[in-house]
């Protein structure tokens, strides 16, 4: 299993860097055929395990040779053009201006468009766009590091940026199921923001619903510098909160009916609120834990994220090399399965209530599992990161339980919703007053030479073999 | 947490009840008694001023370009309060009613003011079409008219004194002056040196305010030397953003303001700026 999925990285990776000659994978798949062929004979185990490592590698850079270059456009660049499109993910909103995220009738890769707020339009409408396309850079980031901008936006096969300066609608969104559940998370938006005031009404729909743009520039930044980003995106650790509401909601059902109502609900959530790498990855573990339960195997964390990363990859390869959110979302998690458990043990002479204990121990997992890749992304660390963590996170499940309360009892009547929106609104301002607080304080982060690529990718080689030598260990005594 | 809940449903009740408590004594303690409030939000390069009578009745003028708007009413109005009774648009441009369409969406609005003229930009044609979409009353300000806002706070518009159609947007700007007791604000929307100058030749002495809000951000095509000296403020609030592209507020406006000893707060160097009158002196 690992090694397939190991394989299957590496391949994409390749696949994704060089392009692929027909030779080298029919030598590929010949060699995998002649291994499994020989593993079958002499019951080899070696052998089997390099089959499907190399069987990996095959699929990964078939993978990968499919989406490394993009289809062009067939419209000139820097000058005036327009052409009809159809809006293909939900309008991303911004403090003063909207993403769309359009595909040009006719063409196979897609736009982002940077129109004014208003007027609104909504996934599926056809809209006619006049502007100036451009071609995207890669841009420096405030820390000095480069950031590679094509390849992020590559990744949803956006090939083009364009400022718009006139757009009609041309045909409103016929009916679909992606459509309606989007507008339903628009409305849930609304009734958010109609009981519970900003700013903590965006950072509660930000961190229940993905809308993390609303929050304005400036709070964003700030809870980027204090390192608690990961609670106000809707990130996988969101989504897990949301599947085990959703698990314990439906306990007192049949099996049968609690695992496909649970699995589901976590589907819909997952693709009303944008289907974003990492909030897959988080529904994919989820719905393997489900698996587990549902046929009586037992369950093996590791094992679930294989799965969920290697299904991933084989989705989008891209967004293995150009998701930075979806490699946050893996690396925290493998930190939290392989370290929360010994750094919890040697907790124990230190911190004596279990509760807390385990808070600081799964929060020190993350962290440490996080800390190279973030000073590879940004160059810089957040000193109080871990205390505001271990503050923050046990809120994070009630405040998001207040937020959807309220959200929907508001559709019964807006002022039953008002206790919950009220302590919903003192938890949200309190996590934002929080951050600001810890960001006023002395080195809140500090700046160290960023660590290139090789560099971080060593450190969690190591990591890992140090993690396989010592379990290993542990098991053949 | 269920199982907490379960155990102390007796406590938790009560906490419940007490949190309740705490909420409507909340509103009651934090609303400010007998003084007019005039905040100038921090919304970026714009403008957007909220005001609120001590009745408590609350006009906002202006909204910015963006939905920062929000984040500052929701700081600046009472929890749960989600309607305005008066919105005046000033002229047409984006940084100056662009955020009213995000205002007009989320709150009850009573009534709009503008100042008749028209812009042909997207953000203003949305801005008509929530406005049509909401059926709000939209009255069309014209010299001489008073808002009333109750409580002795009154708005006098001073601006425009003419028809307004087919003028430059910054041309047709409505300028007012907000009055309590004795204490006065003049704010000027975008209104150039032409509109100032016009204003001197109609209102003379009138036009002596407390405070002044320095026309268009702080531009030099606005708050000329003779206007400042007739209007003779204590203390001038700047709207502009941070590190703005159009160098808001430019060095001439501050020479001028500084030369008059009028002491200037700016949003992008202050945030938001929160003025308190009890009708005899201006405190911020």
């Amino acid at each position: 299993m690992f090694f397939l999925i190991s394989g299957l990285a590496l391949g994409a990776v390749q696949g994704i860097l060089f392009p692929l000659s027909l030779w080298w994978l029919c030598t590929l798949i010949f060699t995998v055929a002649i291994l499994s062929f020989y593993a079958y004979r002499a019951h080899s185990y070696e052998a089997l395990i390099i089959a499907l490592f190399l069987f990996g590698c095959a699929l990964g850079s078939w993978r990968g040779e499919a989406v490394r270059t993009p289809a062009p456009l067939t419209f000139p660049f820097n000058t005036p053009t327009f052409f009809n499109a159809r809006v293909t993910a939900p309008p991303d909103e911004r403090e003063s201006f909207t993403y769309l995220t359009v595909l040009p009738e006719g063409e196979r890769s897609r736009v982002r468009v940077r129109a004014p707020l208003y007027p609104t339009y909504h996934y599926g409408d056809l809209l006619m766009l006049s502007g100036t396309l451009t071609q995207p850079e890669p841009f420096l980031t405030e820390q000095g590091t480069l950031f590679n901008y094509p390849a992020y936006l590559a990744r949803n096969s956006i090939v083009a940026e364009m400022t718009v300066k006139e757009i009609e609608l041309m045909e409103p969104a016929s009916r679909s199921l992606l459509g309606a559940l989007y507008s339903f998370v628009d409305v849930l938006r609304t009734n958010i923001m109609s009981v519970i005031s900003e700013p903590a009404a965006a950072l509660g729909s930000g961190m229940l619903l993905g809308d993390s743009a609303s929050l304005g520039k400036d709070l964003s930044d700030i809870f980027r510098r204090v390192g608690i980003s990961h609670i106000v995106v809707l990130s996988g650790y969101n989504v897990t909160i949301v599947s085990e509401f959703l698990l314990r909601a439906f306990s007192y059902f049949l099996p049968l009916v609690r695992f496909s109502a649970a699995s589901g609900g976590i589907f819909l959530f997952v693709l009303a609120t944008g289907a974003s790498a990492s909030s897959l990855r988080a529904a994919l573990m989820a719905l393997a834990l489900l698996l587990a339960r549902a046929t009586g195997r037992e369950h093996d964390a590791f094992r679930a994220l294989l799965i969920a990363f290697g299904t991933m990859v084989l989705i989008n390869p891209l967004s293995l090399t150009a998701d930075p959110g979806f490699q946050l979302s893996v690396i925290a998690t493998a930190g939290l399965i392989f370290l929360s458990t010994p750094i919890e043990v040697r907790l124990k002479r230190f911190i004596p209530s279990r509760f807390i204990r385990e808070l600081v121990a799964t929060t020190l997992a993350a962290q440490c599992a996080v800390l190279p890749f973030i000073v590879h992304l940004s160059g810089a660390v957040s000193v109080y990161a871990l205390p505001l963590n271990v503050l923050v996170l046990p809120l994070v499940p009630l405040t998001m339980a207040l937020t959807a309360l309220s959200a929907f009892l508001v559709f019964i009547l807006p002022v039953l919703a008002l206790p919950s929106a009220f302590i919903a609104t003192l938890l949200l301002n309190f996590i934002i007053l929080c951050a600001r607080f810890v960001e006023r304080l002395p080195f809140a982060t500090v700046s160290v030479p960023a660590l290139g690529t090789s560099v971080t990718l060593a450190l969690y080689a190591l990591g890992g073999l140090a993690l396989y030598w010592r379990y290993h260990a542990r098991s053949t005594p | 947490m269920l199982a907490l809940l379960r155990k102390h449903y007796r406590s938790s009740v009560l906490s419940l009840l007490a949190l309740c408590a705490m909420f409507v004594w909340w509103g009651v303690l934090f609303a400010s008694e007998g003084q007019l409030v005039v905040a100038f939000l921090n919304i970026g390069q714009g403008d957007a001023m909220y005001i609120e009578a001590p009745n408590g009745n609350q006009m906002l003028i202006d909204g910015g370009s963006g939905r920062q708007v929000l984040a500052e009413l929701g700081s600046v109005m009472p929890f749960a309060d989600r309607s305005i009774d008066v919105v005046v648009g000033t002229h047409p441009d984006a940084d100056h009613v662009g955020g009213l369409i995000p205002v007009l969406d989320r709150y009850t609005v009573s009534a709009i003011l503008e100042p008749g003229s028209h812009a042909d930009t997207m953000t203003y044609r949305a801005l008509e079409a929530e406005i049509q979409n909401k059926k709000i009353p939209r009255i069309l300000a014209r010299r001489g008219m008073v808002i009333d806002l109750g409580a002795g706070v009154t708005f006098t518009i001073l601006y425009p004194d003419r028809d307004t159609a087919g003028m430059e947007t910054n041309e047709s700007s409505i300028v007012g002056q907000l009055r309590y007791g004795s204490t006065t604000v003049l704010l000027t929307g975008d209104a150039p040196q032409s509109v100032e100058r016009r204003l001197i030749a109609r209102d003379g002495e009138r036009l002596r305010s407390t405070v002044l809000k320095p026309g268009h951000h702080g531009s030099r095509t606005s708050t000329s030397d003779v206007f400042v000296q007739r209007v003779g403020p204590q203390l001038a609030v700047i709207s502009a953003g941070e590190a703005n592209r159009y160098g808001h507020p430019h060095a001439e406006v501050l020479t001028i303001l500084q030369k008059y000893g009028v002491l200037v707060l700016r949003t992008d160097k202050d945030g938001r700026v929160t003025l308190k009158s009890d009708g005899k002196e201006i405190r911020w």
